[in-house]
């Protein structure tokens, strides 16, 4: 397993490679540069800028100058918060995205993980139905909509959570619940449909039919399989989660991470973007690692050697 | 298991604790929670442009004269002046009790270094042509002089000595914009590129910066040193950015900001209504224009572009698109701008809608422009604003005939490509004014001015006038010259003013001192927070 | 369950797994729902724009950001003023207006003749139509007369869902936007099939190395943000509707190639395969006759999940300002506008809102009874 783990870490080295050379040339290609703003500057100023940080070398040069910092663990200045290096700001922004995203996930996971089990064992009852109908529809409801609604009713109307900002635990509330929610109904669901799969597989029946008592049947043999689906889903979430919301940032006023990707690609912060492309990576592959040794851990039949 | 659950709580009762404790130490403090536009590019005045930098560094340094709540230019590191008889000396008097936030003197020698560092092609400072006024400040920014030749001296500890290149009316208002303010000179030479990071940052203005979290908030508090500090109310004041000024708008009717930086449009009707006094929409020195491509056949004859001028319904559109949070307008220059008198207008500005469109067809059937043969490209920036703007003009210019097709453009490619020449039609601009003067709106459309002059609009006739009104020295006799220029402008059209820019923010009933002003200039010291 | 004991005369009839999938999807009340109500607002969304009174991109200037009303415009009280402020801009005098029924009167009068032509300030306003000059007695008015009558008819007007800020009827930009969002669900997903079954099977049949190698490509694209690839797609191209779903397809085709590859290694040990393999069909042959058809189920049933995905991922660009270009508009775009706009006017988001929600719950409810009907499993 150890063995599987560093190959699998080593083979993540060139695919982080081959991910920053697209992301490096794919936003030099894109017209604009960081400063070009909604007035303009003087030709002149604008050269002495270009100067200053190297965009007058040719571009396989400042690519080549980017991969060595890079390899030191430099990930460069940022252009539109010139106070930071990349690294600053993630290292400010990226605890505040991790625990808001952990939060959600982690009551994501057991409160969708719980509906989606009472529904299977009840399935075709009102309890079925009731959690089919919710989950489908916080699946349907955009968290741009959800986001300024809970704000909206929860901070103005009744005052009870602050409408945004950061800083205590009830700043954290509103966040947690608008991501939480689309998850919570999304885990629901394939918990729901895996469970009672699984409550028709032949071990179950077996373990049925040996007399086992059916709180074990349900909470280790059932389960067990039934978390499968929702462990592979939970993956390429989970590093989605962790990596902040643009959505969920914007609105409630959160300095995590999120909101770096949109506002440095449009606002042509080449490290910035770059910094956060290698970040979402890293945590891409780690997250697809986990999904895989946990699924051999859960799943007997699935072995790494 | 349990013990975690028992450690949490633990933790979660002594943050209660101490958040209690942190409100009744805070009940001696007055705190601001201020809205701003966004986070600023950095600290670093030199390096900023924008309105929401200004904000901030309004409140983090003192330039020689500062504006005050209603946007008077007054003294302030400064605390007398002269100025030469030709207009080219200005020798000011510094106050012997201007302090940095560490207890050192500002000194005048801190000025010239500022004025120095901001002109050294190695600062790269994108609005060093602010200063350009100064004698030799364009030349040293090009590199070709040593910045010590600057026309900025300093005669001893408290007199500074500035040359200028030729008379500016505006130099002094000039002074009062981020990039006049001093530098504490020993703290930027020790820690080079890091002196804006909390606790090596020194400045001489009423706050001083305690923290820096970015997309969270920027944390000042009162300068002990400053010179006026027994009549600085307020103690701390967080600046908070929003992206999102509906957000703005809902931590302000929470209670958790006192004023927001701009207004949500889109909103507008519901604050009016809601919000009542607290809504606040003041003239500003900003116009929303209409760059036309000038160089493409079809919009190469003035009558056709005056034609679509005249079509352009600018009081629908301030009224129902913009909610009244712009005025239309039919002239380029912002009316009660300074140095300048009664604006040139566009002539058919009182005339009824219908009467102009059918001028507007007459007009373009005199220019040969067929019905229905002439289609134009609207382009715009994305913004539900524009959007709404632009569709709402493309069906105004179907009333007289022409065609239209709107395409949007992500932000930044847009500027690019209006810079670089790009092949647009007619697209949307704005232009908010560093200082009050007509010569800061209408040198955008100098034929040398490529950046600015995004419609590529060429008249030797025009330079000449700006040219002419810069060398003027009496006022009256420069602002004929630039209405002058300003009625060329209009009678040739290679821009289409729309509407001018209102500044609209929320302002809490608690929060005094807050005026209204057509600078958009409001400094926290002189405001205060009632209980 | 009871399905296991089939009665042997319907499996003479030779019931294929097609047939047998259609009979129990009919079965399930809620998938059977969903399809009507799909089929209802695809319709809708297809035909509606052509119905409706409106045209999408229609601006009435005098009706901006007008509430839902079942009740025609103008209101009553509207009709008097609105009539005043158009006659006092053709600069005439006007004595008192008269409101019966749904024409308007008003005598005018000038110091010189009538211009005819005025009678287009009453018709350009979208309150009223027919604008005439008549005399005392309801006759065309003469020529070179100074005073008469200004009579028009009152243009009524349905807004069911209201009017949008530039004073568009919100019913047909829903039509509209249904159309928009469903062809970029459907076409983004009918991409994400081509590229990721074919793709999906070639790497699962072909194997070893190509495999390994294809599926390297995938992991290293799944790495590659979504909103990254969108954004430069939309700086480089400008945004369009073809490009907004080929760039969805792009992204969400890498799913498709996995469970594809999955089905394609299983299928590969069977018995068939392996014997049209010793037969000597082409690889392309086998992959194309044997390995996608059985892959299908599962692809199905994804691909139901894909359409609501792209919806959404379609309505996250809107909210970025990346979405399709006006005058054209999508449920997404619209629900983005309306979320701006909930304060002063909630009708502007609860309309789309409710339309997305309805048509993302029946894709929903589809696709499980899709998958129920198609799991051989459960049989």
């Amino acid at each position: 397993m150890f063995a599987y783990v560093l190959r699998r870490f080593a083979g993540a080295v060139p695919t982080l490679f081959i991910i920053v050379t697209i992301a490096f040339f794919m936003i030099r290609l894109a017209p604009g540069g960081p400063f070009d703003l909604e007035r303009p500057l003087d030709p002149l100023i604008m050269a002495n800028l270009e100067r200053a940080f190297n965009f007058d070398k040719p571009l396989w040069q400042q690519y080549l100058i980017y991969l060595g910092n890079l390899a030191q663990g430099d990930l460069g200045p940022s252009f539109t918060r010139r106070d930071f290096t990349v690294m600053d700001l993630f290292r400010t922004g990226l605890p505040v995205s991790i625990q808001i995203g952990g939060m959600a996930l982690s009551i994501a996971l057991v409160v969708g993980v719980f509906l989606g089990a009472l529904a299977a064992l009840r399935q075709n009852t009102w309890v079925d139905y009731m959690v089919v109908g919710t989950a489908t529809f916080g699946i349907t409801i955009p968290t741009f909509v959800i986001a300024p609604l809970l704000s909206l009713f929860f901070g103005v109307m009744m005052g009870w959570l602050p409408a945004g900002g950061w800083g205590t635990w009830q700043h954290m509330v509103l966040p947690i619940a608008t991501l939480a929610l689309p998850q919570i109904a999304i885990i629901a669901r394939l918990t729901r449909g895996a469970t009672i799969e699984a409550l028709r597989s032949n071990h179950v029946r077996t373990a049925r039919a040996y007399g086992l008592p059916n709180y074990v049947v349900v909470g280790v043999h059932a389960l067990r399989a039934a978390i499968l689906p929702v462990v592979s889903y939970l993956g390429p979430t989970a590093a989605a989660l962790l990596t902040g919301s643009v959505v969920v940032e914007t609105i409630f006023g959160i300095p995590g991470i999120g909101r770096y990707f949109v506002q440095g690609a449009l606002g042509r912060d080449y490290t910035l973007v770059m910094g956060t492309v290698v970040v979402i990576a890293c945590f891409v592959i780690v997250f697809n690692l986990i999904v895989d040794i946990l699924y051999a851990w859960l799943d007997p039949r699935v072995r790494y050697d | 298991m349990l013990q975690n659950i028992m450690k949490a709580a633990l933790l979660s009762a002594a943050v209660v604790v101490t958040g209690v404790a942190g409100v009744s130490q805070a009940f001696a403090e007055v705190v601001y929670n201020r809205g701003n536009d966004t986070d600023p590019t950095t600290l670093d005045h030199h390096k900023t442009s924008t309105v929401a930098e200004g904000n901030l560094m309004r409140d983090l340094y003192e330039g020689l004269v500062v504006q005050n709540n209603v946007a008077e230019v007054v003294p302030g590191v400064a605390e007398s002046w002269e100025i030469s008889d030709d207009g080219l000396t200005y020798t000011f008097k510094l106050r012997e009790d201007a302090k940095w936030s560490n207890g050192d003197q500002v000194k005048a020698s801190d000025f010239v270094f500022a004025y120095q560092r901001i002109q050294n092609p190695e600062t790269a400072a994108p609005y060093a042509n602010m200063l350009y006024p100064i004698k030799n400040a364009e030349a040293i920014n090009k590199g070709e002089m040593e910045p010590s030749e600057l026309g900025a001296k300093a005669v001893d500890d408290t007199t500074l000595e500035i040359t200028l290149n030729q008379p500016t009316p505006y130099f002094l208002e000039l002074l009062t914009h981020q990039t006049g303010h001093p530098l504490h000179q020993a703290s930027v030479e020790e820690h080079g590129d890091q002196f804006t990071r909390p606790g090596n940052m020194v400045t001489n203005g009423a706050y001083m910066l305690e923290s820096f979290t970015p997309n969270d908030k920027i944390t000042m508090r009162k300068n002990p040193h400053f010179h006026d500090a027994d009549n600085v109310q307020i103690d701390v004041v967080n600046f908070i950015p929003f992206e999102d000024r509906a957000t703005c708008l809902r931590r302000f009717e929470a209670g958790e900001v006192l004023s927001c930086s701009d207004l949500d449009n889109q909103q507008m009707d519901y604050m009016k209504e809601n919000l009542g006094e607290q809504v606040r929409v003041a003239p500003y020195l900003g116009t929303y224009y209409l760059p036309v491509k000038v160089k493409k056949e079809k919009l190469a004859d003035p009558r056709v572009r005056q034609a679509l001028s005249m079509a352009i319904d600018r009081e629908f559109l301030a009224t129902e698109i913009w909610r009244d949070s712009m005025l239309p307008t039919y002239s380029f220059v912002p009316k009660g701008i300074g140095n300048y008198g009664e604006n040139a207008e566009l002539p058919y500005a009182n005339d009824d809608i219908l009467d102009r469109e059918d001028a507007a067809k007459a007009l373009l059937e005199e220019a040969g422009v067929e019905e229905g043969s002439l289609t134009v490209e609207l382009r715009y920036n994305t913004s539900e604003n524009h959007k709404n703007t632009m569709t709402a003009i493309g069906d105004m210019l179907k009333n007289i005939g022409v065609n239209s097709t709107i395409v949007e453009m992500e932000g930044t490619g847009y500027f690019d490509y209006m810079k670089q020449d790009g092949d647009f039609d007619i697209t949307r601009a704005g232009w908010i004014g560093d200082y009050s003067d007509p010569q800061n709106f209408l040198f955008l459309f100098e034929s040398e001015n490529l950046g600015f002059n995004y419609p590529r609009w060429e008249n030797a006739e025009y330079d000449a006038l700006m040219k002419k009104a810069g060398e003027t020295i009496d006022i009256d006799e420069r602002a004929a010259v630039l209405k002058e220029a300003e009625t060329l402008l209009l009678e040739e059209l290679p821009i289409i003013p729309i509407m001018y820019y209102s500044s609209g923010s929320l302002v809490s009933e608690k929060l005094q001192g807050w005026e209204d002003n057509v600078m958009n200039v409001h400094g926290t010291r002189w405001m205060s927070i009632a209980q | 369950m009871t399905d296991t004991v089939l009665p042997v005369e319907h499996h003479a009839a030779g019931r294929s797994l097609g047939q047998d999938a259609w009979i129990r999807l009919r079965r399930n009340r809620a998938a059977v729902a969903s399809a009507i109500v799909l089929l209802l607002l695809a319709l809708a969304g297809i035909v509606g724009p052509w119905l409706t009174p409106h045209s999408y991109d229609r601006i009435y200037p005098q009706y901006v950001r007008a509430p839902a009303s079942l009740e025609a415009y103008p209101k009553e009280e509207a009709i008097l003023p609105a009539f005043e402020s158009a006659l006092t801009r053709a600069r005439v005098q006007i004595g008192e207006v008269e409101v019966s029924g749904s024409t308007v009167r008003a005598p005018v009068s000038d110091g010189e003749a009538l211009d005819p032509r005025i009678v287009r300030y009453i018709d350009r306003s979208d309150l009223f139509s027919n604008a005439r000059l008549e005399d005392a007695d309801g006759n065309p008015l003469a020529e070179g007369a100074s005073e008469g009558v200004m009579v028009a008819d009152v243009q009524r007007l349905r807004f069911l869902f209201g009017t949008d800020a530039n004073g568009r009827d919100l019913l047909s930009r829903i039509l509209i936007g249904i159309r928009i969002s469903l062809a970029i669900g459907v076409l983004a997903s009918a991409m994400a099939l081509l590229l990721g079954v074919t793709y999906g099977a070639i790497a699962g049949y072909l194997g070893g190395r190509v495999d390994n190698l294809m599926m390297r490509v995938v992991d290293i694209l799944y790495s590659l943000p979504f909103i990254f690839f969108v954004i430069l797609l939309v700086v480089f191209f400008g945004r369009s509707f073809v490009l907004i779903f080929i760039a969805i397809g792009c992204t969400e085709w890498l799913d498709m190639a996995r469970i594809v590859r999955g089905q394609t290694l299983t299928i590969k040990r069977q018995e068939y395969v392996q014997a049209a393999e010793a037969l000597g069909v082409s690889d392309a042959g086998i992959v194309r006759r044997h390995i996608i058809p059985n892959a299908l189920g599962p692809v199905v049933v994804f691909v139901t999940l894909l359409v609501p995905k792209a919806i959404l991922l379609e309505s996250l660009l809107s909210f970025l300002g990346l979405g399709v270009q006006e005058p054209l508009t999508s449920l997404g775009l619209l629900i983005a506008e309306g979320a701006s706009n909930m304060r002063g006017a909630a009708w502007l988001l609860i309309y789309p809102a409710v339309t997305l929600t309805a048509i993302l719950f029946a894709l929903n409810f589809l696709g499980d009874g899709l998958r129920d009907a198609l799991d051989p499993k459960d049989r």
